[in-house]
């Protein structure tokens, strides 16, 4: 991005994203839904709107859809109204599509996000409402004279979430994007996949000169198929507006595709051409009511979203916010690893316990999604670290086994012969002793500034002790008696 | 006994006794509808299968199974209820031969009330018509005078019931396409509470105005078939459950209060309908109802509320009409837009283009507020009054059309005028409370069916019925049929006379 | 009452063709209804709602469970106009994208 461009003009962003809902069936029928599969077998007479036909709202939708609102503090509309917005396009069935109009089921909300450089950043909603998706155009080849339509899509719930115009870069619009899809993903409502098109991006996109406070004319880009696609274009789209504009033309109002191969947009629609939708309410479906006893029970489902999440273990646990990032991309270790501090229940643990996990088991869990170590079993393990009972070294050899299956250290680590650790002690020092009169030659070099025998030395009483001494009040004891 | 003088509920008496076979009841329907439908061409598809259904009802009867309370009788639905096994065509090019993978949910029900699915009958094209002449596959006759028309938009069914091709008979009212038909053929039509009667599988006109109902020849028939087709639907989101209407099992209070609705006697009533009217009133009073007036201030909006509304729900349910998934496609079409206005273009009849027009612009940007929400609004206006009314009356009275039968040809460019006929009949729909239509007299041919049509001279001058309108509560069904069993004791002669039979040969064009 | 210019930006959202007679036909026809519902524009509606519903109903909602009774996706393809490898077939759609559509 030019940095010309950015001293000139205030980017100002908002963002519509549709998020389909993973419920079992589609919005109004009971057909299922999977991505990817022969075209047209998820169908039914509702799906394709055959005549009559008539929409049955499924409860799970509306569930899912209230979870969202919970998860960014919306204000929900306890009886809400469906719409039909009517436009003509082969993969639209009903040449209208069910919708929400001027009584969305949620308005409001915000999200919260960092930006890679850790600063925080609040976006309010404008609304979220409900609606159903659309089937699907492919376009032949060119050359042929016919488009295919697949209308397995057609019918899946869809949240609408509209973002206030109150973002100003394309970083910003990548972060909220980045955490709304963890929001989503957390919930259990949206698996979050742009590649696959279960959550798409539209980006309102206008600048205005800096220091003024009219917005500038806005243009909306469709096809953002990942998260690069929606920076590239955005950014794209800021130059191009600005280049306009210092030409002393104006933005003319349109919805834009970006072609992510030419690296631009180009005008789908002007606002001339744009379709009068003629909305009205949805004369199948009466009001939907969405009582506060429901709201209740379905906000003890929404889990701890993931920035609480982590602002709570570098409070509660004193992990580095870096740390606690890995966590908080990764939920189920982060549940792991406080189900291992609370069965450990010694205060000061959960660093070490958190080191242990990101260092020893993360490699494990990336690779094969799984982690084999039961909680309690680490929490053991890193219990007779801390009481002494077993050497950080000898830990490590203990949890290889654990790694490969075996449970309950303290026998594992007794059978190896690896329980108890060698204290700094007169027995100790005594080994110690011999050691160094049994190796005049190595002291002499020691003493003469080779300060690396100490290790020859310290290797020597770990094998005698079996690892079972600690390293480091060897080193001490070693250092004393050489002294 | 000739089946085809017997009224349903005989019918049924009669198969689940064993004393009729329901393939015997089923070929003497059969014969008269290959032998009089050439003339009234009430039938779009006549049931192949309807023998082999038949046969099943006698084997189940015979195995001591009861069937249901329909048991044996034919009914005809109307060809915009969808059906698997026959075609549904909604009377338009535009789904000629197009049959349905699913059965509608009253289809459902006649199924497993026993009765014989007779075929699908003639319509105005997508129900928008007063008259049968919408059809893309031609008129239909009134069976009580063949110059003239059966009514709209149910004429098939109601032509079918008259002369007698069937007992029984499904259409579906909007604004008056059930009870105004019954009115021109005196049948019993009833338009159920909005909400009483499953609309899946009822090509949808407007949703919001919508209903199935049934037409038969006596009270008791309609109310059999009415019973077998009401109740709660999961694939209709707007149908009524029992709680919804906390309806008591025998509701009517005797004595019987009618509210004669004063709007309902104003400018544009025909002086022999109006005559009739105060026969009826009469002999209803001298049986012990009491009589009163009402006034529906507001009903006098109902067409303009009524056109403005249904055709906007119209043009929004039509849309689905474009050529991609299941209707004809327009050979010619060189893309996409070509696709769907030649397809359209073609495929649909005049009236049903120009109401789809009339309502894209009712609902279109700049105009919404003023036609489409100003109309809503008016009709809660009427809603209000129609509730008000029923604060001091059981049941509210009226003409269900303002003319006797009209020739066929007469009105079919004058759309306004066509429309108009329907000034009584929208208030139950826009209500939503129930109505129905009850044979209520004769007139002699009037203006309208004299227009044009030269008599044979010989003989008297044909009798054209003339229906009563009754609306009541909502959920009060029971309310209705207990009325027209108290007419039917004192005029037994009104119900049970009949259309003559015309043969093919006296049909003058 | 509604200009010619009206009719035929109506039959375009409509998508239907009309020859020039339709066209001179709906444009006095329209008129003349259109005269005759201005009536309602007389009628005192203030403070009252539009109808939603004509009977007071809430909602139902089903249960997230794929039906039991299926018809065979086949059949749809079978009633299509035209189709092929599986999917509708419609003429070329020309602007290669998303049309308002999500």
């Amino acid at each position: 991005m030019n940095p010309a461009v950015l001293d000139r003009y205030e980017p100002v962003i908002g963002l519509e994203v549709h998020a389909q809902l993973s419920t079992a069936t589609k919005m109004f029928t009971a057909v299922p839904y999977r991505f990817g599969v022969e075209p047209n077998t998820l169908i039914d007479p509702v799906v394709l709107g055959l005549p009559g036909t008539l929409p049955v709202v499924n409860r799970e939708a509306v569930a899912f859809a209230v979870k969202l609102a919970l998860a960014v503090g919306g204000r929900i509309r306890n009886v809400s109204r469906f719409a039909r917005k009517h436009y003509f396009y082969p993969d639209l069935p009903k040449g209208y599509q069910i919708s929400q109009y001027d009584e969305p089921y949620c308005e409001g909300g915000v999200i919260e996000f960092e930006l890679p450089d850790g600063t925080r950043r609040n976006v309010e909603l404008t609304r979220i409402h409900m609606e159903e998706d659309s089937g699907k155009n492919m376009h032949a080849d060119d050359g042929a004279n016919f488009s295919l339509v697949d209308f397995n899509r057609a019918g899946v719930p869809l949240v609408e979430i509209v973002s206030e115009p109150v973002m100003h870069s394309a970083a910003e619009a990548v972060g909220y994007l980045k955490a709304l899809r963890q929001i989503l993903r957390t919930l259990g409502i949206c698996d979050g996949n742009l590649e696959e098109g279960s959550m798409r991006c539209d980006a309102n996109v206008s600048i205005r000169l800096r220091c003024t406070q009219k917005l500038g004319t806005r243009t909306e880009m469709k096809n953002l198929n990942s998260f690069k696609a929606v920076s590239d274009a955005i950014e794209y789209e800021i130059e191009r507006q600005a280049a306009v504009l210092d030409e002393g033309r104006g933005v003319r109002q349109a919805t834009l595709l970006w072609d992510p191969a030419q690296g631009q947009t180009k005008v789908l629609r002007t606002k001339e051409e744009a379709e009068d939708y003629r909305y009205f309410p949805e004369p199948d479906l009466p009001p939907l009511a969405i009582p506060a006893e429901w709201i209740e029970s379905l906000r003890g489902q929404v889990p701890e979203l993931p920035l609480a999440l982590k602002d709570r273990l570098i409070s509660q646990h004193q992990l580095t916010p870096y740390d606690a990032e890995i966590f908080m991309n990764n939920l189920e270790v982060a549940h792991y690893f406080e189900s291992c501090v609370n069965l450990a229940n010694q205060p000061g643990l959960a660093k070490k316990v958190a080191n242990w996990i990101l260092t020893e088991l993360m490699g494990t869990f990336r690779d094969t999604g799984r982690i084999p170590v039961r909680a309690c079993d680490l929490a053991a393990l890193m219990l007779l670290v801390e009481g002494g009972e077993l050497t950080g070294r000898n830990a490590k050899d203990v949890f290889a086994r654990m790694l490969a299956g075996e449970q309950n250290p303290r026998e594992l680590a007794a059978n190896l012969g690896l329980l108890g650790s060698v204290a700094a002690d007169g027995e100790l020092e005594m080994l110690c002793r011999k050691l160094i009169d049994d190796n005049a030659a190595q002291v002499d070099k020691y003493r003469k500034g080779k300060t690396n025998v100490m290790g020859f030395f310290v290797g020597e009483v770990m094998k005698a002790t079996r690892g079972k001494a600690d390293a480091a009040a060897v080193t001490e004891l070693l250092k004393t008696l050489l002294s | 006994m000739d089946p085809c003088k017997l009224t349903a509920v005989e019918i049924a008496r009669a198969v689940r006794a064993r004393e009729l076979t329901a393939v015997a009841v089923w070929e003497a329907f059969e014969a008269r509808i290959r032998r009089y439908n050439p003339v009234l061409n009430a039938f779009l598809h006549i049931n192949t299968q309807a023998a082999s259904e038949a046969a099943e009802i006698d084997r189940r009867v015979a195995a001591g199974e009861d069937p249901g309370p329909l048991c044996g009788v034919p009914v005809a639905v109307k060809d915009n209820i969808v059906t698997t096994g026959m075609p549904t065509t909604c009377a338009s090019r535009i789904l000629e031969g197009w049959v349905s993978p699913y059965d509608a949910t009253v289809v459902k029900k006649l199924k497993a009330a026993g009765a014989v699915i007779a075929g699908k009958t003639n319509l105005d094209e997508f129900a928008m018509g007063g008259s049968n002449e919408n059809s893309a596959f031609g008129v239909v006759r009134n069976p009580w005078d063949l110059r003239v028309v059966p009514g709209g938009s149910s004429g098939g069914s109601a032509a079918a019931v008259a002369a007698r091709l069937v007992p029984l008979a499904l259409g579906s009212d909007t604004g008056g396409s059930v009870r105004q038909p019954a009115s021109f053929c005196n049948l019993y039509g009833l338009k159920p509470t909005y909400g009483r009667v499953s609309r899946s599988g009822l090509v949808a006109f407007a949703s919001s105005l919508d209903q199935i109902g049934p037409l038969a020849r006596t009270a008791a028939d309609a109310q059999l078939l009415y019973e077998a087709l009401a109740g709660h639907d999961p694939l209709d989101s707007t149908s009524l459950t029992d709680a919804d209407l906390a309806v008591a099992p025998d509701p009517v209070v005797r004595p019987l209060r009618i509210g004669v609705v004063r709007e309902f006697f104003a400018e544009g009533l025909d002086p022999q309908v109006r005559a009739v009217m105060e026969r009826a009133l009469e002999s209803l009073k001298a049986a012990g109802a009491e009589i009163t007036e009402v006034s529906l201030p507001s009903a006098r909006f109902g067409i303009a509320v009524y056109y403005l509304l249904a055709t906007s729900e119209a043009s929004s349910n039509l849309s689905r009409y474009d050529g991609v998934r299941y209707s004809t496609r327009a050979p010619d079409a060189q893309n996409l837009e070509e696709l769907y206005s030649r397809t359209r273009g073609q495929g649909f009849g005049p009236e049903v283009k120009r109401r789809i027009l009339l309502g894209t612009y009712a609902l279109s940007a700049g105009y919404y507020d003023a036609y489409y929400r100003k109309a809503q609004q008016v009709r809660t206006l009427i809603r209000r009054e129609v509730a008000a009314a029923f604060e001091t009356c059981d049941l509210l009275f009226g003409p269900t059309v303002p003319t006797p039968p009209f020739a066929i040809g007469a009105l079919v460019d004058d759309p306004l005028s066509m429309y108009l006929s329907d000034m009584y009949a929208v208030v139950a729909n826009l209500a939503g409370v129930p109505a129905l239509s009850v044979p209520a007299g004769f007139a002699d041919v009037g203006p309208s069916a004299a227009d044009g049509v030269t008599a044979d001279g010989a003989g008297p001058p044909p009798r054209l019925p003339v229906g009563m309108q009754l609306l009541a509560k909502p959920g009060h069904e029971n309310t209705l049929f207990a009325l027209s069993r108290l007419w039917e004791g004192l005029c037994p002669d009104l119900t049970t006379s009949q259309a003559t039979d015309y043969e093919t040969s006296e049909v003058t064009p | 009452m509604i200009s010619r210019e009206t009719v035929l930006k109506i039959a375009k959202l409509s998508r239907l063709e009309l020859s020039p007679e339709e066209i001179d036909l709906v444009e006095s026809q329209l008129g003349r209804i259109l005269g005759y519902v201005e009536m309602i524009q007389g009628v005192d509606t203030e403070g009252v709602e539009p109808t939603a519903h004509v009977l007071d109903v809430t909602l139902p909602l089903r249960p997230d469970v794929p039906a039991t009774e299926v018809i065979a996706p086949s059949a749809f393809l079978k009633a299509a106009p035209d189709s092929g490898y599986g999917f509708f077939k419609v003429p070329r759609i020309v602007d290669g994208g998303e049309h308002g559509s999500v």
